[in-house]
This record gives structure tokens, C-alpha cells and sequence, in this order.
């Protein structure tokens, strides 16, 4: 182990090399912790993992899985690193996916007659406007009344599941369907697949454009700055001319709209319709994301490809060894839990379980 | 061991990391005598009274109590052996009241209940003891400054307090309240309680203490007798140079107006500093200063001017322009530079590197600003001419501000402020918690900018700063304006009764 | 309309009240553990996980048992350990006490989720046990409406209004709770009096998780007798408003939940007597309440200074 960290930290960026052996070393841990979740219930870990890497790696379909798993993650997840860098969390993914997908639904289905390329922009736009303002009223009442944006969020996710819930009983409902949901997305309009045979989909290439424009947005733009100084310092921010009400408002709308945006390319791919538990906790995970990622958007995208690969292989491993699925939640908590006590403890937890001696670190204070 | 010391500290060394904040420091304090610990900022006097009353541990070094030597374990046990602290920021908790703030931490007779009547009557006993004024059923929010430091005083007392160590206690008081805890400390110390007082003021220190250790840079530099020793030689012990105490500025007639205040009335985050109806004007080429106490509105005028802080009623006006109630990007573009009170929290980003902070008051200028991209190429050389003509000690223009010392930070915000080209220049306590070298260059700049025919509104509580400084000076009390008065009429005498609240005309109408 | 309003006679309110308290009961015993927390300095948004955690252990442990109060009991440890690792990583390792409290959350919820899968498999029929009895105050009870409100309960409800009497007489009127509140206030001013602030954070959250714990216990045990995912449905998040509200003061930390617990009783009442409006507009109400009293409550609410900041001793 010593010596994989030494040559690399032959490589430059000391800095980044310890933050990846930090995030490795975390993932192993949170692995032998999950195996000995998974030998609570008399499965060899081993084999549980091993049916889980299978499910991923073993098929075309297993990676197109992982990719599917992926997109929503780390839509969501750049959004959520939006506001992290702008000192909020937004918990509430999971309601902008559900607004930004309702909004995107009543787009495709009941608008006829545009160009589908016209059509398809003027979906994304609405699903992004949707999130946005979902994301956005948490950033007004916290600018305005002061209000805790955490519970906030967490409280329009409920609200929004319960709207979601009535539409797709009530008004929106494909009066032909068994159970309660949409009707479907138009053909045309449906987003192509990445790999037939799978649910791979053209949408991870958008994403990955938003990936760098994120990266671009956050490091080389006055948004970018504004969002960086809020969170570092409000004081600051207002004393740079920053007005600082509108930016926290804009700063949660954007995140917002990824999840929109997400909520939108998961109908419009996976589901082509609305129905229940299309959002999935995908809000929750997508903090992991964005954590794991260190809040960096080409972090973020790896991270999002680790955790889609966690969920996609979960599946085929509760099907071939009986250990449930939840069992990825505790991994990517664990993973999350061992870089927070990491990062801000003088020992350096993780450094000194591997390696007796401590190294000299960088100050990324 | 000839003498009866009731406090040694022998060879204390204190390393952070890296960091010798005392190397080798000895201090010996007699009973009865008033001792003072003079040095520079940075100079390791806190360091050392921390590691005094336990909240540090030293890396080396022993102390001793009446000729004993003692392991001080933390506050509890320092307490517990007589040593009482009075911190330079008073450690009292705000939303309590004075007998819950004393109760804090003792044992009750009546556990696990508080016992507020004993606590009460113990209050009021050990005050009249000590010729102290404080009402135990008082809110500590709703005490003036002055107040929460005899509750401070008494706290240590009624601990059973022997050493009492104040750290910097007149930073934040009128010269009269200053003499008034002179002559408390004299009567505490006549007592027999051995007195600690750290300072980097020189008149203070000659004032009130029989004895003085200076420090330099963690390390001692000498033990004097006040009796004999000079005030500059007192301060070329503490800096380690010869020192000009005088600040030297050329005569220049004041230009045309600038800044117009009138009846300006702002709320603030107390009663106290809240500003009500104050009118004043400043002219180009003129340095206003601004004195008074802490927390008596200069932050509140300052920020309105600025326009960070809300203006109730009133008129502020530059060059002819009225900006009340302008938003401060609107008052950023009409070019009003502010050096703010807090470098670390609002005059610089800690987490952000030099580069990103050089640009922080330009963030709507073309100068950096291309349709909303950062221009950061402009913006590097930017900060290359700045760290190269003030002078910035820094490992590069990559590594985050919060590397930087106090001082060098500050050159970096002054820099980028008289950069800005700034038809006023607000400088809030500019020079606080620099070191000589630092105070000076300070200094320096800003008299270079007056020569440009600058306007500059100095706010300072150090009233040997603002007297030398300053063509004017405004003395601020309770929010409003006590006096306004020429350097010339300045006297320590005269601003500390107006900053105490007495009105320069019914001063000057007394005295006539 | 007519046959609605003919519903809404004494013996509504009598039924609708005692439920109010029933269902306030859970959020209001981890606003109240909540309250040491916050007033100690640490903002616990782990309190969600910590009453699922309570929730599950209780439910299991009563299920294999066979015994209320054991189970009960180690489901109020339950959490109190949990909220003892969100201590650990916050108090003792500094971390972002809002990051930290979302992970343990998801911690929580996976534990949970993959332990009652283990143990009661894939099936459709869930588990049950017994719930508590109502226990009558003897003349008490007697009392015309009153008696059938307040001394008409279970165990737990009296306990919960114990707990809400000694909570304040803790906080407000012994050294503890000075010492608690101090270093909530300025950790830094009660290190220099002798207060041990780390020792007091835990203790501070070590209790909170104990009453979470109870709190979500008493939600599988003590109302449903029996559990399923995610039980606790954003409860935690609702006391953790209900403390903001009740200006971590345990009395009108009460009055709050009163509301909540009304507002969730309603919402079931309202159902039962089929007034016509979607039922997920019902569901909504406790959430959309808990947003609006956020609001209201917004600025002038003035939090233990402290509370959200980790405390380093020897800093520079």
C-alpha cells in the first residue's frame, strides 16, 4: 500500500494524488464493512461482491446499467455540488427531479406539432425551469425569511411526492393503464439508446457536456466566484458588491435544475412515462455523488459512475446470492463517513490505518 | 532563591508544529506587585498566559506558585490554584446574567441545583470588597464594556483569584475608565493579589506596573524596573530598533468637499451603536479620524457610507452625489474604497488564493470581467504589481490568504483598496494587531494617498494613531457626535472625556 | 355537507384531541432531545436516522422478546449509540455537523432497510406485534373530557410529559444545564471556567439519541406495532423545526408538537369522515405546516450561538 501512494505521489499534484488515495483507501474500508454486513446473513462476501462486480462488469447490459444508473446521479450531483459551494445543502433532489419531471411530461404529451428539436429543447428547458423554481423557493425563503434551507428541501420533497402522487391518480393519468401513471412519451421525442440491448442513453453525453461546463462555470466565471465567496463568506460577499439575496436564490435554482433536468432524461430514457418511485432517493445519493466527488464536477463524475455501478450491480447480486440491495445505501454512507472524519481530524484517521508512519500533509487550509 | 515570588515561570518553550510561539520565556512576579508583559503583537504574551492558566500546555518549561512547583492541568486547576485570567475578549456569555456567568462552572451547595441566592449574596460581598460596581441580575448583553470587565475582574476574584493576568484590558476603554481600573488594580494589588498585566501600550505599562518582561518574538528580551527606564527605550526593547514615536505629515491645505453627511441616522446591532442623526463633512487631501470606544457606531458609519449597512434617515453625498441607501456595487463603481474592521472574515476570502482575492472589489469591472468570464491573465499581473509595490511576503500568488500573516494581509487589502483609485478611502482600525513595522507602513500609505489630495476617513480607537494621523477628529459616544476637533485642540485628555460622553462645548464652557 | 359537520360533535374532538397527543408524542420526545443537543452546540439532523434506528431495534427486539418495555428500552439505546458515532464524527473529529448528519441518515435508513429484509424476508404480510395499553389514572380519568385525554394513555405519553417537566428543570435550574447551555453558547468562555466541552456535547447528544430513540420506538411499538421502511417518514427533520419554533424552550417545544400532532390526527380524521379532497393533499398538510412555521419563525429565531460550529481547543 506504502508503495503504490509513494509512486504516486511521484506523479504532481500532491494534493489531488492524496485526496484519490484518501477516497481509495475509504472505498476499501467500506467494502470489508459491507462484507461483514453481508456475512451477518451467512453469504461468503466474496462471492457477494464478486456477484456484484459481475453484474456490472460481466455484460454489456450490466455496463449499460451502470451508465443508466449513472446519468440521474450526476445530474443531480453537479446541482447539488452547486450549492454546496455556495455554503447550502440542498436536500431536496428528489422533489426538483419530481417537479422537473411532471413539468417535462405535460411538455412531450400535451404540446403537438413543434419540430422535435424545437420540442426537445423547449422539454429541457421547462424540466430545468421546474427544478428551478422547486430549488429556488428554498433559496427565497432562505434569503428572505432566513429559513433552515435543509429541512426546507426536505419538506418540498414531501410535498412534491404528494402533487407527484395526485397527478399521475388524477389528471394526468393514462386513463388505459392498470396502475396509476402517465401516459406515455411520443415516440419521437423518447431519447435514443447508447448501446442497443441495454438502458444506456444518449442522455450521458449530455451530461458529460454539463460536466465540463460546470467545471468551466464554477472555476473560470464570475458565477462561478460569487457562488465560491458566499459560501466561503457571505460577509465578504456583500462587501464585494455581491447581492447576495438574488445569488442565493440563483444559487438554488440552479442546483435545481440539474435535478429538473435529470427528472426529465429519466422519463424521457428509462420510463417514458411518470409513475410511482421514479425519483428513488436519487437526491440522497446524488450527496453522496457530490461529496465523494469532493465537490469537483470531473469528480463528480466518476463518483457518479462508482455509485451507478454500486446500484446497478446490487441488483444482480440480491438476485443471485438473496443479499438485499439496501446493502449499497450502508457501503456509500460508510465510504462518505470515513473521508469526513478523514479530512478535518489532525491524525489523519485513514493515513495512520494504513500506513505507520504519517506523511507530511499538504495544507488545504 | 532570594526573593518571595508568588508566580515563576522558568524556561517555557510553546511549539505549534512548526511554530515557536515562546522560546525560553522566564517570568518571575512578586506578591503585591503590578507586573506588566509588554511586547508587539505576535510578540507570544498570550501564548504564554494561556499556557499560565492551562489552556495550553507548554512543550517545555516549569512553573512555579510561591515557590512550588505546579502542574497547571487546565482552567479548573489553574483556578483552583489562584491564578484568575481576564481575557483581551471578555469570556462571558452574552445571554446569560452576571450571577449565572459567575455561577458557570462552580460547585453549589445545593446540587445539582444552582444556588442562586448564595451566589447573589457572595456577588455583592466580594464587590464591596473590592470597591466594585456590579448588579448580579443584570443581562450581560445590556452591560457597557466597562461593566462586563469588573464582572470579569470579580469573577476571578470570587474564585479566590491570588494572580490576576488581564490581557490588554484598556484596548477597549475610555482613557478616564482606564484610570479608573488603574486605580482598582492598585488597590487589589495593595491587598496582596500579585497582578499580571499584558499590554503593548508603553504609557500603560510605565503608568501602572512596577516591573515590565518584554518580549520579542517569543523570547525574552528583558526585566525592568519602571522607575528607571524611558519610554523609548521601552520601545526599542519591544520592537528591537530605534523607533520615531512621532508620526511626521506635511502640511496641505484641505481641497475641494468630498464626502457630506448630514443627519444621518442608522440602526445598528446595539442601541449603543446605532447612529442617530450625525452630521459631518470630510475634503480632499484631509484625513478624518474617527474615535471613540468600541461599539459606539464607527462600524455602523463606516458600512453606511460603504454601503453595506442600511440608512434609516439622512443624506450621505460624494462629490456632490447623493449614494444614501445605494447598493455597494453601486458604491464600489463611484469609487469608495473600505479597509474593513475583519481582514480574515470580510476583507479577504481565507480559503481563496491571492489572485482571487486581488479581484474581489472589481468583480463588475471590464478591467477582470469579460461577459461574465474572469480574466484571470489581467488579473495576475495585476497581482504581481500590487505584491511587488507593497511589499507582500508571500511563498506565491497561488498559495490562500489565510497563509498570509496579519500584516502582509493587510497590505494586500490596502493595496488592492488604494488600487481602486477610490475618490474616499475608509480605513476601519487599519493597524490593529500589526506589529510596528507594519503600523508604519500602514501609516505611510495613508499619508501618501492624503498628499494625492485623497480623502480618508481613519477610524481607530488607539487615540496616539488618530491624534497623529488625523487633520480632524470626530469623536463618537452612544451613536452620536460628542465634538469634532482639530489635531491641534487633541489632547488625550480632552477626546477621552467626549469619548466618555461629555459634549466638547460643555467642556469647553466648563473650563472657561 | 350537512352529515360532515353532524360528525363533528363532542366526541370528535374528545377522540381527536387524545390522538393529537398520541401522535405529537414521537416528534415531541426528539424535539426534546433535540433541544439538549442544540443548546449544547450541535445541530443534529441525524435525529431522522436515530429515530428509525429506535424504531427498527425496538420493533425487533419486542418481536423476539415478546416484551414491550425491553424492547422499547433498547431501542431508545439504539439510537442513543448511533447519535454517539454522530458525536464522535462531529465533537471528537470536527466534521460538518449537517454533511455528517445526512450520511448517518443514509446509514441509518441502509441499515434498517437491510437488516428487516434479512430477517422478515420479501413478504407482503408484515409483522406485527402488541401495542401499549393504555394505562387509566385512577379519578383522574374521571374528569369530564380531560380524564379521557390526558389520563386515559399509554405509558409512554405519561413518560413523555415526565420528561418534558425534567428537561426544563435540567436546562434552566441545575449547574448541568449551565454548564450545557454555556458551551452552546460560547464553548470557548466555558473552557476557561472548567467546563469540559467536549465531555458535555456528548452527554448533550448521547441524550438526544436516547429520546429520538424512544421517540421512534414508541412509532413502531407504541402506535403501529410494526414497521416498514423508512418509518419514520421526515419526523426527525419535522422536531428538528418543532425545536426552532419552540425556541429550545421543552414547554413551548410542546405546544408545537401539539400542533403537529393535531395537524397529522386531522389529517387522518378527516379521511375517516370523507371529506372530499385527494388524500395525498392530506398527507401533505404536517410537511407543508412544517414549512410554513419554518418561515414564520425565520428571523426571529435566535439559535444557542454556537449551535452548527465544531469546537478545536488549541487553535491559533
Amino acid at each position: 500500500m506504502i508503495n503504490i501512494k509513494k509512486l504516486m505521489l511521484k506523479f504532481k499534484s500532491e494534493a489531488l494524488i492524496n485526496n484519490l488515495f484518501n477516497i481509495t483507501i475509504a472505498i476499501v474500508v467500506a467494502l470489508i464493512i459491507s462484507g461483514i454486513f453481508i456475512l451477518f446473513m451467512g453469504v461468503n462476501p466474496f462471492y457477494a461482491f464478486e456477484m456484484l462486480f459481475y453484474g456490472v462488469f460481466g455484460s454489456v447490459f450490466g455496463i449499460g446499467e451502470m451508465l443508466a444508473k449513472a446519468t440521474p446521479l450526476l445530474l443531480v450531483g453537479l446541482g447539488v455540488s452547486i450549492a454546496f459551494k455556495g455554503g447550502m445543502t440542498n436536500l431536496g433532489g428528489d422533489g426538483q427531479f419530481l417537479v422537473g419531471a411532471i413539468l417535462a411530461t405535460i411538455a412531450g404529451t400535451n404540446i403537438v406539432g413543434l419540430p422535435t428539436p424545437i420540442h426537445m429543447i423547449l422539454i429541457v428547458i421547462v424540466a430545468a425551469l421546474g427544478g428551478a423554481i422547486w430549488g429556488g423557493i428554498a433559496g427565497f425563503l432562505k434569503a428572505k425569511y432566513n429559513t433552515n434551507e435543509v429541512i426546507m428541501t426536505i419538506m418540498m420533497n414531501y410535498i412534491a411526492l404528494y402533487i407527484f402522487s395526485y397527478l399521475i391518480e388524477s389528471p394526468l393519468r393514462d386513463p388505459s393503464g392498470v396502475l396509476p401513471q402517465s401516459k406515455s412519451i411520443p415516440i419521437p421525442l423518447q431519447i435514443p439508446k447508447l448501446l442497443t440491448g441495454t438502458r444506456a442513453h444518449i442522455g450521458i453525453i449530455f451530461a458529460l457536456i454539463l460536466v465540463i461546463i460546470v467545471y468551466l462555470l464554477v472555476n473560470k466565471t464570475m458565477f462561478g466566484y460569487k457562488v465560491k465567496v458566499i459560501g466561503i463568506s457571505p460577509k465578504a460577499a456583500v462587501y464585494a458588491g455581491i447581492n447576495t439575496f438574488r445569488q442565493t436564490i440563483l444559487i438554488m435554482a440552479v442546483s435545481g435544475a440539474f435535478a429538473g433536468i435529470a427528472g426529465m432524461v429519466q422519463v424521457y430514457a428509462i420510463h417514458f412515462r411518470l409513475l410511482d418511485g421514479i425519483a428513488g432517493g436519487f437526491g440522497f445519493s446524488a450527496i453522496v455523488v457530490a461529496l465523494l466527488g469532493r465537490l469537483n464536477a470531473y469528480g463528480i463524475l466518476i463518483a457518479s459512475l462508482f455509485v451507478g455501478a454500486l446500484l446497478a450491480g446490487a441488483n444482480s447480486m440480491q438476485v443471485s446470492s438473496g443479499v438485499p440491495a439496501s446493502i449499497v445505501g450502508i457501503t456509500q454512507a460508510v465510504v462518505i463517513l470515513l473521508i469526513l472524519i478523514n479530512q478535518n481530524s489532525k491524525s489523519k484517521f485513514l493515513n495512520k490505518l494504513f500506513s505507520k508512519k504519517e506523511r507530511e500533509v499538504v495544507q488545504d487550509e | 532563591m532570594s526573593h518571595n515570588y508568588s508566580l515563576s515561570m522558568k524556561n517555557i518553550t510553546k511549539k505549534f508544529g512548526d511554530f515557536t510561539a515562546n522560546e525560553n520565556v522566564n517570568l518571575d512576579v512578586e506578591k503585591g506587585e503590578i507586573h506588566g508583559i509588554l511586547g508587539e503583537n505576535g510578540a507570544g504574551k498570550s501564548t504564554l498566559m494561556n499556557v499560565l492558566y492551562g489552556l495550553y500546555k507548554q512543550t517545555e518549561g516549569d512553573v512555579y506558585i510561591n515557590e512550588e512547583k505546579v502542574q497547571i492541568d487546565g482552567p479548573l486547576d489553574a483556578i483552583a490554584k489562584g491564578i484568575g485570567m481576564i481575557h483581551q475578549h471578555f469570556m462571558l456569555i452574552s445571554a446569560f446574567s452576571v450571577s449565572e456567568n459567575i455561577a458557570l462552572g462552580l460547585k453549589s451547595q445545593k446540587e445539582p441545583f444552582i444556588d442562586m441566592v448564595e451566589i447573589k449574596r457572595r456577588i455583592k460581598e466580594v464587590a464591596e470588597e473590592n470597591n466594585l460596581t456590579v448588579d448580579p441580575d443584570a443581562m450581560i448583553s445590556d452591560l457597557s464594556v466597562g461593566q462586563q470587565q469588573q464582572v470579569e475582574i470579580l469573577k476571578a476574584l470570587y474564585r479566590g483569584g491570588e494572580i490576576l493576568i488581564l490581557d490588554e484590558p484598556t484596548g477597549v476603554l475610555t482613557p478616564q475608565e482606564s484610570e479608573k481600573l488603574f486605580a482598582t488594580l492598585k488597590m487589589i494589588a495593595k491587598k496582596g493579589h500579585s497582578i499580571i498585566f499584558i499590554s503593548h501600550k508603553l504609557d500603560e505599562v510605565l503608568e501602572i506596573c512596577d516591573k515590565v518582561t518584554i518580549l520579542r518574538r517569543g523570547k525574552n528580551v528583558g526585566v525592568v524596573s519602571t522607575e528607571n527606564i524611558s519610554k523609548k527605550e521601552l520601545a526599542g526593547l519591544m520592537v528591537g530598533r530605534e523607533v520615531t514615536l512621532s508620526i511626521e505629515k506635511e502640511d496641505i491645505k484641505p481641497g475641494k468637499l468630498v464626502l457630506d453627511v448630514s443627519n444621518l441616522t442608522v440602526k445598528g446591532s446595539t442601541v449603543a451603536s446605532s447612529l442617530k442623526s450625525i452630521s459631518f463633512s470630510a475634503r480632499e487631501g484631509e484625513i478624518i479620524g474617527i474615535a471613540g470606544v468600541d461599539g459606539n457606531g464607527q462600524r455602523e458609519l463606516v458600512e453606511a457610507i460603504a454601503g453595506l449597512n442600511k440608512v434609516i434617515s439622512g443624506t450621505i453625498k460624494v462629490n456632490g452625489e447623493d449614494i444614501t441607501n445605494k447598493s455597494a456595487k453601486e458604491i464600489l463603481k463611484r469609487k469608495i474604497a473600505l479597509i474593513p474592521e475583519s481582514r480574515k472574515v470580510v476583507g479577504s476570502v481565507c480559503q481563496f488564493n491571492l489572485v482571487d482575492n486581488m479581484i474581489l472589489r472589481q468583480l463588475y469591472d471590464k478591467k477582470f470581467n469579460c461577459w461574465g468570464v474572469i480574466k484571470y491573465k489581467e488579473a495576475n499581473i495585476y497581482t504581481d504589481e500590487i505584491i511587488e509595490e507593497y511589499d507582500i511576503r508571500t511563498a506565491g500568488k497561488s498559495i490562500c490568504a489565510a497563509q498570509l500573516s496579519g500584516g502582509n494581509l493587510q497590505k494586500l487589502i490596502l493595496g488592492r483598496e488604494i488600487h481602486l483609485d477610490p475618490n474616499l478611502l475608509l480605513a476601519m482600525h487599519p493597524t490593529r494587531g500589526l506589529d510596528v513595522g507594519a503600523i508604519e507602513f500602514v501609516h505611510e500609505k495613508l499619508l501618501e494617498q492624503r498628499k494625492a489630495g485623497k480623502t480618508i476617513v481613519y477610524v481607530s480607537t488607539e487615540l496616539e494613531e488618530v491624534m497623529g494621523l488625523s487633520d480632524r477628529i470626530i469623536v463618537l459616544y452612544n451613536g452620536k457626535i460628542t465634538g469634532i476637533v482639530d489635531q491641534l485642540e487633541a489632547s488625550r485628555e480632552l477626546l477621552g472625556r467626549m469619548m466618555a460622553g461629555e459634549y466638547i462645548d460643555d467642556i469647553k464652557e466648563a473650563s472657561l | 355537507m350537512n352529515n360532515i359537520f353532524s360528525q363533528l360533535d363532542l366526541a370528535f374532538w374528545i377522540t381527536f384531541i387524545a390522538a393529537s397527543v398520541r401522535t405529537a408524542v414521537p416528534i415531541l420526545l426528539a424535539a426534546l432531545g433535540e433541544i439538549f443537543a442544540e443548546r449544547s452546540g450541535v445541530v443534529n439532523i441525524n435525529l431522522e436516522g436515530q429515530m428509525l434506528f429506535g424504531a427498527f431495534v425496538g420493533f425487533i427486539v419486542t418481536y423476539i422478546t415478546g416484551n414491550l418495555l425491553i424492547g422499547t428500552i433498547v431501542g431508545a439505546t439504539a439510537g442513543m449509540l448511533l447519535a454517539l458515532l454522530f458525536g464522535w464524527v462531529c465533537i471528537s473529529k470536527l466534521a460538518n455537523q449537517i454533511v455528517a448528519g445526512i450520511t448517518l441518515n443514509i446509514l441509518a435508513l441502509g441499515i434498517t432497510s437491510y437488516f428487516f429484509r434479512i430477517i422478515f424476508g420479501v413478504t407482503t404480510k408484515l409483522p406485527h406485534v402488541a401495542t401499549y395499553q393504555n394505562i387509566k389514572i385512577p379519578l383522574l380519568n374521571q374528569i369530564p373530557i380531560l380524564g379521557e385525554i390526558l389520563f386515559n394513555n399509554n405509558i409512554i405519553v405519561y413518560l413523555t410529559i415526565f420528561i418534558i417537566v425534567i428537561s426544563n428543570i435540567i436546562i434552566f435550574r441545575t449547574t448541568f444545564g449551565l454548564k450545557l447551555r454555556s458551551v452552546g453558547e460560547y464553548p470557548r468562555a466555558a473552557e476557561t471556567m472548567g467546563v469540559n466541552v467536549k465531555k458535555m456535547r456528548y452527554i448533550a447528544v448521547g441524550i438526544c439519541g436516547l429520546l429520538a430513540g424512544l421517540g421512534g420506538a414508541f412509532i413502531s411499538v407504541g402506535i403501529l406495532g410494526g414497521f416498514m421502511e423508512n418509518i419514520t417518514q421526515g419526523r426527525g427533520f419535522i422536531a428538528l423545526a418543532i425545536v426552532i419554533f419552540g425556541k429550545w424552550n421543552p414547554y413551548k417545544a410542546l405546544g408545537a408538537a401539539l400542533i403537529f400532532g393535531g395537524a397529522e390526527a386531522l389529517q387522518v380524521r378527516m379521511q375517516v369522515i370523507g371529506i372530499q379532497i385527494p388524500y395525498q393533499f392530506m398527507l401533505i398538510i404536517p410537511y407543508l405546516l412544517t414549512a410554513i412555521v419554518l418561515i414564520i419563525t425565520g428571523r426571529k429565531a435566535i439559535a444557542p450561538a454556537a449551535s452548527g460550529i465544531p469546537y478545536e481547543r488549541e487553535k491559533l
